[in-house]
């Protein structure tokens, strides 16, 4: 989970536990793609898009550089089409728009991730 | 500035405020001025730019709702200050993100900065040279949010009365992207 806001990280971190997920985080751009690099079994990412020193669309483009194959799904306030597109070119698997719904959420990344 | 155009802004920021607290199971109210017995004692804004909005989205609110408004699923622990600290912070961003997307239909794409928080007593604004400057209460209980939307724009901004549309994910919304596309 790659937000800057603590909140929201919490709030994922509850709602997939409780869904049997372990979820690690990172608060920016720079230390999710870290945190990416050195985590080897990470299943899937959430992202924000608004965050300091690198934010999630550069983060999602330097994993798709990098060369590693990872889901990525973005959770932000965005909604704006071209945003979304530029996304989807860049292999995101999916978007929501915040709030989100718990459930909703969860269902997604079980989706992504091909968990029952 | 165009009655027509301040007016299409207010409807939107005021109906972003409340679908945005509704959507934390908060029913608020609007008023005409915060009661003078309320402290607000946590105040957050966050910048914006664009050619022809530029501007500054500011709330201010007491605790009491920092607290309640908090998402349903973090209630059962007590947030420290730095969590109420952060959550003022994402409240007005996501304020904002619902500011943006009911933008976008009028052409108006605004880049946000990130949020910055301030907490302490008789926090005021500052306002600097804006040349739109809404400014909205909203009670709920005993409980109260003052929000503020200050933009320098030119005179010559047109906002029209649109159709519901199209292309803008919204609050709320799961888009999953099908491999075969």
């Amino acid at each position: 989970m790659i937000d800057d806001s603590q909140t929201v990280c919490q709030q994922v971190s509850l709602v997939l536990d409780q869904g049997g997920f372990e979820t690690l985080e990172a608060a920016d751009g720079a230390d999710g793609l870290e945190l990416i690099q050195k985590t080897p079994d990470i299943a899937m990412v959430l992202c924000d898009i608004n965050m300091p020193r690198m934010n999630g669309l550069e983060m999602v483009e330097a994993v798709q550089k990098s060369g590693r194959s990872i889901p990525i799904v973005m959770l932000t306030t965005e909604g704006q089409p071209q945003l979304i597109d530029r996304a989807k070119k860049a292999g995101v698997k999916g978007w929501i728009v915040k709030p989100f719904k718990g459930d909703l959420l969860l269902a997604a990344v079980k989706k992504v991730t091909g968990e029952k | 500035m165009k009655v027509k155009t301040l007016a299409i802004l207010d409807s939107i920021i005021s109906e972003s405020i409340l679908s945005l607290f509704s959507e934390y199971g908060i029913e608020i109210f609007p008023i005409a001025s915060i009661p003078a017995s309320h402290e607000h004692t946590f105040a957050t804004s966050i910048g914006f730019a664009n050619p022809i909005l530029p501007g500054i989205l500011a709330m201010t609110m007491d605790r009491d709702l920092v607290v309640q408004s908090r998402p349903a699923e973090l209630r059962a622990k007590p947030p420290s200050e730095k969590d109420l600290d952060d959550w003022v912070g994402e409240l007005c961003n996501q304020l904002l993100g619902r500011i943006k997307n009911q933008l976008l239909p009028h052409s108006i794409a605004l880049r946000a900065n990130l949020p910055s928080t301030a907490r302490g007593h008789s926090l005021r604004r500052a306002l600097l040279g804006a040349s739109i400057s809404l400014r909205m209460s909203f009670l709920t209980g005993s409980s109260s949010v003052c929000v503020y939307f200050d933009a320098k724009t030119p005179k010559s901004l047109d906002l029209k009365t649109l159709p519901a549309k199209s292309g803008t994910a919204t609050e709320g919304q799961l888009i999953l992207f099908d491999d075969s596309e």
